[in-house]
């Protein structure tokens, strides 16, 4: 169990990576604009969602008002009600209650890896736990980083920092492809939803047609064939 | 309350409650048609998460986004580790910002 532990904080070593510079980043830019010290770290803290936490400090300077930051908050992380219940068979040996706490932890990253990593790891609670908890304090003492140091570090190195989020992506999608190829079908279609949707309506908006949308040509491809092969069986 | 501190509790809860809602779930079995869907839901998350936003890494230079993703894509293919992959295009580039 401790093992599991340490072995999903090791995986989250790519994502604590990632974290880091983005949350250096929020620290400097929420106390640039305004947002004071404690409360960008109480909202790293409590909130732990990247791009909802940017947006908000951003809609703060832009003299918004509370409830629509809150409403824009809620549609931006509206896509984790797909990442939660995608994950809830995969995480069915886990303890409600458990569960109930890693969850809290859900984000775009340790969904990514919860869902796509083959290692046995991380369909226990304790590597879950390990994976989040190490994730979180990346980010949170990240924020805390930034509101102190961000003058210390190079904006090249924090660039170049975060694009291991995206590579984490990429490699996951990549090695899950080469497994099992009839995946592509629903990577294109949901790439082309989401940037043409994105030039009629918000992104946010965009980004959760085209993860819910998306994975239902599988279901159209399993139907088809599910047809063909009864007519098969008719035929003969 | 201090309008800070509301905000914070406003925007925490509206995004815990959709992370945890769905485990209301957690006993019912769920028909084949939505086992499906689930499967790709993580192929459709990634992919679109990735791209645009891969190539607005750095906004004043989209050539950023693209050595990252050209070596990203070309380590997962060659199955390196994804510790290797994720070092290897952070390295890309920040040697394209030294070299440029």
């Amino acid at each position: 169990m401790r093992n599991d532990f340490f072995k999903g904080a090791k995986l989250s070593i790519p994502i604590m990576l990632g974290y880091a510079p983005i949350a250096v980043s929020f620290g400097a830019a929420a106390k640039a604009m305004g947002l004071n010290y404690p409360y960008a770290i109480l909202m790293s803290g409590t909130v732990f969602a990247g791009a909802s936490q940017f947006l908000a400090i951003a809609m703060l300077s832009n003299g918004i008002t509370i409830l629509q930051i809150i409403f824009a908050t809620f549609v931006v992380n509206l896509r984790h009600i797909v990442f939660s219940f995608s994950l809830l068979k995969k995480t069915g040996n886990i303890r409600l209650f458990k569960r109930f706490l890693l969850f809290m932890g859900l984000t775009d990253e340790t969904f990514a890896l919860i869902s796509l990593s083959k290692t046995d790891t991380l369909r226990t609670g304790s590597g879950i736990a390990g994976l989040i908890l190490f994730s979180y304090l990346s980010w949170v003492s990240g924020t805390f980083v930034g509101g102190y140091l961000v003058s210390f570090f190079s904006e090249t190195v924090l660039k170049s920092m975060s694009m291991a989020l995206y590579s984490l992506f990429i490699s996951l999608l990549v090695t899950a492809l080469i497994g099992n190829f009839r995946y592509i079908y629903v990577i294109f279609t949901s790439i082309a939803l989401n940037l043409g949707l994105s030039l009629l309506i918000p992104s946010s908006w965009s980004l959760l047609i085209a993860i819910v949308v998306s994975p239902l040509i599988l279901s159209v491809f399993d139907h088809r064939n599910a047809s063909n092969d009864n007519k098969k069986v008719s035929n003969k | 309350m201090n309008r800070y501190i509301l905000l914070i509790i406003g925007m925490s809860l509206v995004t815990l409650i959709p992370r945890v809602i769905p485990l209301i779930f957690h006993r019912l079995k769920l028909p084949k048609l939505v086992e499906t869907w689930i499967k790709g839901v993580p192929y459709a998350a990634l992919a679109a998460l990735t791209i645009p936003g891969v190539f607005k890494l750095d906004p004043n230079n989209i050539y950023v986004g693209i050595v990252g993703f050209a070596f990203a894509v070309g380590a997962s293919i060659l199955k390196l580790p994804l510790y290797a992959t994720v070092f290897i295009s952070i390295l890309a580039v920040y040697g394209f910002y030294l070299l440029f």
